[in-house]
């Protein structure tokens, strides 16, 4: 009798777990994840108007009279190398002219470093947007394993872009770089072929860490000017999107967006960065409601 | 550094006994310790299973109860705090025997106690005899880790793991005795046994003698007042913590109140030349080992790897464990024996290689723990945040139970982490150094051999030690 | 206040010789009691050896009688200091690993003989008092009788055994 009892026990425990294995597995409720909003929106006005990519554009009116946002940046510290919060905050700004967008992104930056080499690495910023509408709660742990299209701009490929006699420190073009050793190497010995450089903006996707893959067709221009402990950097690229990996930047919609800043004094690179969480990014269409958009 | 001194600094011997506080050894006779802590736990993890079971595959993993409590908050209270600190203590209050623990006994709180002995439901079969000792514990811990690319990501792997746990422990209860389960199977009690001696905290006998006199050993056969060592310890005679599960029965049983819980050094139990095997030098070097992996595979730059352990692909999956478990198993031992070759070998003394090796691997349970400690750092440190929204909104049902659910991910300490991380290995370096000095003066029994047999052994936690700081703080 | 058991008087430790077997024989039901569920073979050895403890017990509760008749002895085994050929299985872990045999028990049982035998030789040198001299000479005596009966159990048990 005991016996029958104790296989009877031993039945249904075993009988619960395969059942309720069964449902988590196989029943499962995805539920939408109770996520953060982002917790600050920028407004994207529409601006009929350019601005060039030069210093001239960098101070351009329209600046002062579209919203910008200052943004808190922390370190990135899921992946090696850990960030280490050099930049404490950006300031950016953006607008559109029914045709192209505009950021100018603003931070503090005691030396400007536009060379790469051993144990010296270039100031770069990169705005994330991720491929899906509404992303997973944060940019770096889940952020974007369903994929995003991030513009990263580099002081050393600005460099190269517009010419060395911007840059008070010129970077020596022809050297190859990786964060990457052979574990066995001293230093890298794999062969690497530079590309040639056409704009100092690379247009990337990713799918996850480490991941990073520059698209076939680069559409994003950009350009940095450093100035009494300062980088402005502007980018810019065309609303209307030609393949399935570009991030689509609907006017009359918001979207998320993410930035990212590297100061290569203080050795960042690679995921050595400071970033944001998502923000919200709202394109305005041409006729603005009133007073709908905040300063 | 003197014979006899943890470091140099504190005598092996010395002990501060916990239970001389008349408040603690009464707290610790009641029946309702640890009852009332597994009660709490029961509860908790009532919470954490079902968060798995509804939270299914796909749900993010840093928004669900289950994975936040139990791969972020318990692991690194575990390998932080309890197994360091206070020993088996998690095994004091872990509800995952439970209900398999209440089948046994038919009593919640009361002691099943009739014509002068313990009674026990369940077929009370002995373990067999093949299978006591550490090796499905090291075999099954490694399989789980196979499985490590789910648990912090997908809710419901977590949930069928706990759930198999549940279920096995309750099964086995029914067909062997006491804590069967606890001792050969879970796979997290291995390497908590093991590193347990390295802690602050020990459960022992005050005076041998009395226990020598005493005719009734109620301790190990149990009384009225509570049962024979579940873990089936001869608790007036065991010397390491290994398989001591902290359930303070003994302390109950005891007619002369001569079991203790005291402080002691760090470490001294490692020391304890009795009992020493195979699978327990496995599983220093496994989980040495496993160590790297994760640290490799979940905060390293190598997202390939990650993809992999995630399953990504099959063939990639397949290639993590095949990589994995060849890793843990045959290429960390391998190296670890070199050393400890090239150790006998200057020694210049005829001891057993095998003596060797086993002796040796308890030299590396320090470092080990620092490892993970310091693995547990770069979890707790950055994710420690998301803690306070799930606690608020359990199920991600939109709750605000505490006002937290929307507290902002806030990475905590970062900045120093990197040297928390080196500061916690050099610490565990330091006592493995000790260790191992002491370990090849027992070995090897002429001082001159041993300093020289020491050397080798020490080249391996000082290479060991530079490539985790590497691997921790690129 | 405890006593050495060289203070006593000879009546009064040949009594305690006598508790000392009683307390044995019980210890080694105790531990028959331990190891029943779990290995009947080594429970059997340890009723063995209680069976034989109390007829140790016996012997020297008849010397007793023959040299004090009925006179009671408030002393016990509980009123002197040292602890004398008590059985401990010291592996504390003995019963994780499974490694505790026939052999094991018997072995036990042996190195308390062993304790014993030596520990009483030991006061015989010490003592002075020629009579109490003569008691520990002789109990030492029994005690190697019984270390004998130890030995000759240990050779029965098949030696591929595990110890």
């Amino acid at each position: 009798m005991k016996k029958i009892v104790i296989l009877g026990l031993i039945g249904l425990v075993v009988s619960l777990f395969v059942v309720g294995s069964y449902y988590a597995l196989f029943r499962y409720r995805t539920f939408p994840p109770a996520a953060d909003q982002p917790v600050e929106t920028l407004d994207v006005l529409y601006v009929a108007r350019d601005v060039e990519l030069s210093e001239r554009g960098a101070e351009d009116p329209v600046w002062r009279h579209v919203p910008s946002k200052t943004l808190a940046l922390a370190p990135q510290v899921t992946a090696i190398p850990w960030g280490k919060a050099s930049v404490p905050e950006v300031t950016v700004a953006a607008f559109h002219n029914g045709e192209r967008i505009f950021f100018r992104l603003q931070w503090r930056d005691a030396t400007e470093n536009r060379a790469v080499g051993r144990d010296t690495f270039t100031d770069a910023c990169a705005v994330m947007l991720p491929l899906v509408e509404e992303p997973q709660p944060n940019t770096i742990m889940m952020g974007f394993l369903e994929g995003a299209n991030i513009w990263t701009w580099k002081a050393v490929r600005d460099a190269q872009v517009w010419g060395r006699e911007r840059a008070a420190s010129p970077a020596p073009a022809e050297r190859p770089y990786t964060d990457y050793y052979y574990p066995l190497e001293e230093r890298e010995v794999f062969p690497i072929v530079r590309e040639s450089v056409a704009s100092a903006v690379e247009d990337l996707i990713a799918r996850g860490v480490g991941t990073l893959t520059p698209r076939a067709h680069q559409r994003v221009q950009g350009r940095g000017l450093w100035r009494n402990g300062t980088w402005t950097v502007l980018l810019t690229r065309a609303l209307a999107t030609h393949e399935a990996e570009e991030a689509t930047l609907p006017v009359g919609k918001a979207r998320a967006v993410a930035f990212a800043v590297w100061d290569g004094a203080k050795g960042d690179r690679g995921a050595r960065k400071s970033i944001t969480g998502w923000v919200r990014l709202r394109l305005w269409p041409a006729e603005v409601p009133a007073g709908a958009a905040g300063r | 550094m003197r014979e006899g001194y943890v470091l140099g600094l504190i005598p092996e011997t010395w002990r501060f006994e916990l239970t001389q506080f008349p408040w603690v050894r009464r707290l610790l006779k009641s029946r309702w310790i640890p009852l009332a802590l597994i009660l709490f736990n029961v509860f908790l993890f009532t919470v954490i299973l079902m968060a798995g079971f509804f939270g299914g595959l796909t749900s993010p993993g840093n928004y669900n109860f289950g994975i936040m409590i139990v791969w972020i908050l318990w692991w690194v209270l575990l390998m932080m705090v309890l197994v360091p600190v206070l020993s088996r203590f998690w095994c004091t209050m872990c509800p995952l025997p439970f209900l398999g623990e209440w089948l046994q006994r038919l009593r919640l709180f009361g002691v099943r106690y009739v014509k002068g002995r313990n009674l026990y439901f369940g077929l009370n079969k002995r373990w067999p005899k093949s299978l006591s000792n550490m090796w499905l514990m090291n075999v099954l811990f490694l399989a789980t880790t196979f499985a490590s690319g789910f648990f912090t990501v997908r809710p419901a792997a977590t949930f069928v793991l706990l759930a198999a746990i549940i279920a096995l422990s309750v099964v086995l209860s029914l067909i062997y005795r006491a804590r069967t389960f606890c001792l050969y199977v879970c796979p997290v009690s291995g390497f908590q046994g093991l590193y347990s001696n390295f802690a602050l905290t020990e459960v022992r006998v005050k005076d041998p003698e009395i226990c020598a006199k005493h005719k009734t050993k109620g301790c190990v056969v149990g009384n009225e007042r509570g049962y024979g060592c579940p873990w089936l310890l001869l608790p007036y005679a065991f010397r390491r913590n290994t398989y001591c599960g902290m359930c303070f029965e003994c302390l109950k049983t005891c007619e002369y109140d001569n079991m203790a819980v005291n402080l002691r050094p760090p470490g001294v139990d490692l020391l304890v030349d009795e009992k020493r095997g195979l699978d327990e030098a496995y599983k220093a070097l496994i989980m040495l080992g496993i160590a790297v992996v994760f640290f490799v595979t979940f905060q390293g730059p190598w997202g390939t790897l990650k993809d992999w352990a995630n399953a990504a692909t099959l063939s990639g999956y397949l290639t993590f464990i095949g990589l994995h478990a060849s890793w843990n198993l045959i290429v960390l031992p391998a190296i670890f024996l070199l050393f400890v070759w090239l150790a006998r070998r200057a020694a210049r003394q005829a001891v057993p290689l095998k003596k060797v090796y086993v002796n040796f691997s308890y030299a590396t349970v320090p470092l080990g723990l620092a490892a993970w400690i310091a693995f547990s750092l770069g979890i707790i440190l950055p994710n420690g945040s998301y803690l306070l929204h799930v606690l608020s909104d359990p199920f991600a049902w939109g709750w605000d139970l505490f006002g937290t659910a929307h507290f902002p991910w806030t990475p905590v300490l970062t900045g120093i982490m990197p040297y928390l991380m080196i500061l916690t290995l050099l610490v565990g370096l330091l006592f493995s150094i000790d260790i191992a000095l002491k370990i090849a003066r027992q070995t090897f029994t002429e001082p001159e051999a041993a300093g020289r047999g020491a050397f080798p052994i020490l080249g391996f936690l000082g290479a060991t030690t530079l490539s985790l700081m590497w691997l921790f703080v690129g | 206040m405890k006593r050495s058991l060289a203070e006593l008087s000879p009546q009064e430790a040949l009594a305690v010789a006598i508790w000392i077997e009683e307390r044995n024989a019980r210890i080694y039901e105790n531990y028959a009691e331990m190891f029943e569920w779990y290995e009947p073979d080594t429970a059997r050895a340890f009723r063995e050896m209680a069976g034989e403890e109390r007829e140790h017990g016996r012997r020297l509760a008849a010397l007793y009688a023959g040299r004090y008749g009925e006179a009671a002895c408030e002393v016990t085994d509980a009123d002197i200091r040292e602890l004398v050929e008590a059985p401990v299985v010291e592996d504390g872990e003995a019963l994780i690993y499974d490694r505790a045999s026939r052999r094991q028990a018997l072995d036990v049982g042996l190195q308390a003989e062993r304790r014993a035998r030596a520990f009483y030789a030991e006061l015989a040198e010490r003592t002075e008092d020629p009579a109490l001299r003569a008691l520990f000479d002789e109990l030492a005596h029994i005690e190697s009788e019984h270390e004998a009966f130890f030995v000759r159990k240990l050779a029965e048990v098949d030696p591929s055994e595990n110890a």
